[in-house]
């Protein structure tokens, strides 16, 4: 039976009414329409439904929606500042990072946590930190430049160009 | 495959200045790495895929696979999923609108009527108002079979009298015309092949008589999985006046367009195809499978309906990245010329070849093999053959990394008994510009010494790596090389429109996979107008308002469109010029455009804007009309010697690459590490650097999986891997970056036809990897494989028999 839920996304509170059961990523989606969540196994593994719930990576099909309560759930919705990309966005069309663009949401979420977490990261900290995000197009050379570059500019307090 | 095992450590790489010319020279757009168009949509997760679209009243439907490898159905009972709550409705083979289809063979049912021919065939489908209903539906569907033996190896298959004949009524088929293809069912007696493909070139087997030495071996690549992030999805729905839209995941509307009018008996521009952004592609979305299962579903229950596949049934329903054999065989002299080459390639293609297109990539694979090397005598045969696995559809490259896979470890091997360079014996032997090539056709645009010397020359200035260097691990190099084709027959047609605004919008049927066709066109169309790319905006992937294409595949889009765009540019810009010439007082061929303006050549102080060509409300060009260009572009090959495969045009270009490798070797687990890379690609013209370098990057990691694990493992057809971890494709760990790294462009090149020589890139990235990584094995521990992947049992094993015979 559904049962009412309070969701905190993106900054702002929603009420849903879904199945217990319901993954978080079947609600961003469906209930939320917030459809840069995608949706590619279901077994955890490619890492293209990747959200960040209290600033921390998680696979928002692993996740149910009602485990989400009472935390900060970001989607990839909730990067971009009024229209301006996060550092990581810029750096990822700056730097080639994006082909397809389906694991693309899932991999900037990963590279934000990283970067929340470790400003500073080598190229294997932020492989590691990358590892659960599949790619099948880029050969992930340009998304490694791109997370380090993003570093560079978090660092040095730059701000982001306008989109 | 281990996930966490960290990767060697800093590399140190004196990295030699290189040489390589400028792609942008002279160029206002084209040449340059322009930001991609779509990557600002796809990094705020705002671009559209299929999955992303909303539909009042959308059902969706799952697909019943087969139980068995080769069985007679008997009896299909529906009755106790139809009564399940939520289920719409249960379809079977059984209904009148099901019959045989294909795109070259029609040699499939659209649901399986009597006959199943692989674990996974579609037998049934449901529809329901959820998925979850749909899928537990499935469950409840009884079917009676009658198993029949089956056959798996597709040598045993091929054979003249093997007693199990897949598909009996193939001479019956009904076989749909295709520009410059030859039909050859059950060739040579052999009833289990449905295509044959033959070159021939002087005496091989007299030249292998003269040869100092013969070098033969059989090679080996498995059956694959094509793995894009995003899987398998097919919106339907109807109109109230019969007209089918579809809007899904394809490389190739116009093919299931077609099919489907055809199939169905409907007038074509009633059957609408829209596509979105795609999540990748990588060849299996080039045919009418599944669209036309499909449509069938939506029309028997009459609402919109999703049909998608999850991961599990991407890899047990979908057609497959087929397993092929190569054999090849030389004979050379101690000068060290390669006389006389033969290769034979045998492709299982599964159960049915028709819905797939597979008929026509037994020659489709040979695009490179004939086109890069030269010797006095060739022979060729592939072999396309029906066994009960999987049907193989169409995979990066259509077969030639599996075949490169032998000819390039060939190439070493034979380098080694003449104790020459390994470099050395491929450049003696790469065609010259104006040769012919071993099909008889005249070689235009190679690039190929310039690929490998610049390969070769990154590959010895590259330090030994600081990395594990002691104990187990053994290091090694390896080089290797190889053309493509870009596909010959497949038009392309392309609109541009010239608004008020001075806006150029572009319309096109190309398939935005990642690639960057849409960063493509924008880039041609702003060299054409001379304007900024921000002035150029795209229209693509409808059949109701874009102009047709063939498919976004065989590396042919950039070649076909910049073509295509470009002269639809030029059309654009004659009419503005046959506008605007009374009102600056000159002829129309004394005027030229820039930055939204037309000005008498030489003289840009009496320009005008293109807004003043139209009428004040902004919407009538005066006099009358609008400014819409329309641009084609075909190169039509020759039909090929039924016997000897020759023919005077055969295909469009030839892009080349050289891989070089540095690897890591374990000698007590057997794991392979890929260390270092350099991939040196001539594509004639770079249309956008940085992407050419992304489709290096991508195709050397999807070459990694291919060389190291990708195996889709069956056992009775049964795949006992259907899931991300099991079959693994290379994750960031295994992959290298930053200096580790280099993905090159060889300097221009001029090519007949190809817009500003920009030949195309897209397949060819991946072929001639796991040969670099094989000849890099052989290097570090001295063993050689010949059966990919090559997995730490296999390097193990190889060790061990080589340390028995010490």
């Amino acid at each position: 039976m559904k049962q009412q839920l309070i969701l905190k996304v993106n900054g702002e509170e929603h009420e849903v009414f879904a199945e217990p059961s319901k993954l978080l990523r079947d609600v961003l989606r469906e209930d939320l329409d917030l459809m840069g969540t995608k949706e590619g196994c279901q077994d955890g593994y490619c890492g293209a439904c990747t959200d960040l719930i209290d600033g921390k990576a998680v696979k928002s099909c692993l996740v149910l929606a009602r485990q989400a309560r009472g935390k900060e759930v970001t989607t990839i919705e909730g990067i971009a500042n009024n229209g301006r990309l996060g550092p990581v966005q810029q750096a990822f069309v700056d730097h080639f990072a994006v082909q397809c663009g389906f694991c693309t949401p899932g991999m900037i979420l990963s590279a934000t946590a990283l970067l929340s977490e470790n400003p500073s990261p080598t190229e294997m900290e932020v492989k590691r930190a990358l590892i659960g995000n599949l790619c099948r197009c880029t050969g992930y050379a340009k998304i490694v430049e791109a997370v380090l570059a993003a570093a560079r500019i978090v660092r040095e307090g730059d701000n982001p160009r306008h989109d | 495959m281990t996930r966490d095992s960290s990767f060697a450590g800093a590399v140190v790489i004196d990295k030699k200045p290189l040489e390589l010319k400028s792609h942008g020279e002279g160029l206002n757009a084209v040449g340059h790495s322009v930001t991609r168009v779509d990557a600002v949509a796809k990094v705020k997760g705002e671009a559209k895929f299929t999955g992303d679209f909303k539909m009042p009243g959308l059902c969706y439907a799952k697909l019943l696979g087969s139980a068995h490898p080769h069985a007679k159905i008997i009896r299909v009972d529906t009755s106790r999923a139809e009564a399940l709550p939520g289920v719409i409705t249960v379809i079977t083979g059984s209904v009148p609108e099901n019959k045989l289809y294909g795109d070259i063979y029609a040699d499939q049912y659209i649901l399986a009527r009597d006959r199943v021919r692989y674990v996974g065939e579609p037998v049934a489908a449901v529809v329901a108002k959820t998925e979850d209903i749909a899928r537990d539906a499935i469950e409840l569907i009884d079917v009676e079979y009658e198993p029949l033996p089956a056959i798996f190896d597709v040598e045993e298959s091929m054979k003249a009298d093997c007693p199990i004949v897949l598909h009996p009524d193939l001479l019956n088929y009904e076989m749909l015309p295709k520009p410059n293809f030859r039909f050859t069912p059950c060739a040579e007696g052999r009833p289990n092949v449905f295509q044959v493909y033959k070159c021939i070139k002087g005496d091989v087997d007299r030249a292998f008589m003269e040869a100092d030495f013969i070098v033969e071996n059989r090679y080996s690549a498995p059956m694959g999985n094509a793995t894009p992030i995003e899987t398998m999805i097919i919106d339907v729905w109807l109109e109230p006046d019969g007209t089918v839209n579809l809007r899904g995941k394809t490389q190739a509307m116009h093919i299931p367009r077609a099919k489907i009018a055809s199939v169905f008996n409907l007038p074509m521009s009633k059957v609408r195809y829209m596509a979105p952004y795609i999540g990748g592609g990588f060849g299996p979305f080039c045919s009418s499978w599944p669209e036309v299962v499909a449509v069938l579903i939506a029309l028997k229950c009459r609402r919109p309906v999703r049909l998608s596949l999850d991961r599990a049934e991407q890899f047990s329903i979908a057609p497959q990245k087929p397993g092929r054999i190569t054999y090849v065989k030389d004979g050379v002299k101690k000068d060290g010329s390669i006389i006389a080459r033969e290769i034979i390639a045998i492709s299982d293609f599964g159960a049915y070849c028709g819905p797939y297109g597979t008929a026509g990539y037994v020659r489709g694979s040979t695009g490179g093999v004939v086109s890069t090397y030269r010797y006095p005598n060739f022979r060729y045969k592939g072999y396309g053959v029906y066994t009960n696995h999987h049907p193989g559809s169409a995979f990066r490259s259509v077969g030639s990394a599996d075949m490169h896979w032998g000819i390039e470890q060939q190439m070493d091997i034979i380098a080694e008994k003449l104790g020459m360079d390994p470099v050395q014996l491929r450049m003696k032997h790469i065609l010259k510009e104006g040769e012919p090539d071993m099909v008889g056709e005249t070689i235009h645009s190679i690039g190929a010494e310039e690929c490998i010397e610049t390969s070769a020359d990154w590959l010895r200035h590259s330090k030994v790596p600081a990395g594990p260097q002691s104990g187990p691990w053994k290091h090694g190099k390896g080089i290797s090389l190889a053309g493509h084709f870009v596909v010959s027959d497949m038009p392309s047609w392309a609109q541009v429109k010239v608004n008020p605004d001075g806006i150029i919008e572009v319309r096109h049927t190309g398939f935005e996979l990642g690639q960057g066709c849409d960063t493509v066109v924008t880039q041609v169309a702003a060299e054409e107008f001379n304007v900024p790319v921000s002035q150029i905006r795209v229209v693509a992937r409808d059949t109701q308002f874009t102009p047709y294409e063939f498919f976004t595949a065989a590396t042919r889009f950039t070649y076909y469109a910049a073509n295509s765009i470009s002269r639809a540019c030029q059309d654009a810009k004659r009419q503005l010029f046959a506008l605007s010439a009374a009102r600056l007082n000159t002829s129309p061929d004394n005027l030229e455009t820039r930055n939204g303006t037309i000005f008498v050549k030489g003289k840009p102080e009496t320009a005008i804007k293109f807004g003043a060509l139209f009428s004040p409300a902004g919407f009538i060009p005066i006099p009358g009309g609008e400014i819409m260009g329309n641009g084609f572009f075909a190169d039509n090959s020759a039909l090929y010697e039924a016997e000897t495969g020759q023919s005077p045009k055969q295909w469009a270009a030839h892009p080349y690459l050289s891989y070089g490798v540095e690897i890591a070797v374990n000698i007590e687990t057997g794991e392979i590490r890929v260390e270092k890379v350099v991939g040196t690609v001539d594509v004639g013209r770079a249309i956008n650097p940085k992407m050419v370098e992304a489709q290096i990057e991508g195709g050397m990691a999807q070459g990694l999986g291919a060389a190291l694990f990708e195996e889709l493992i069956s056992d009775e057809g049964v795949v006992l891997n259907p899931n991300l971890v099991d079959y693994a494709i290379p994750s960031i760990m295994e992959v290298p970056s930053g200096d580790n790294l280099a993905s090159l462009i060889s300097s221009p090149l001029p090519h007949p036809l190809a817009y500003k020589g920009a030949k195309g890139v897209g397949e060819l990235t991946i072929i001639p990897f796991a040969a670099a990584v094989g000849n890099a094995l052989y290097n570090a521990v001295g063993v050689r494989l010949k059966d990919l992947p090559m997995t730490r049992e296999k390097v193990l094993c190889a060790l061990n028999e080589k340390n028995k015979k010490g």
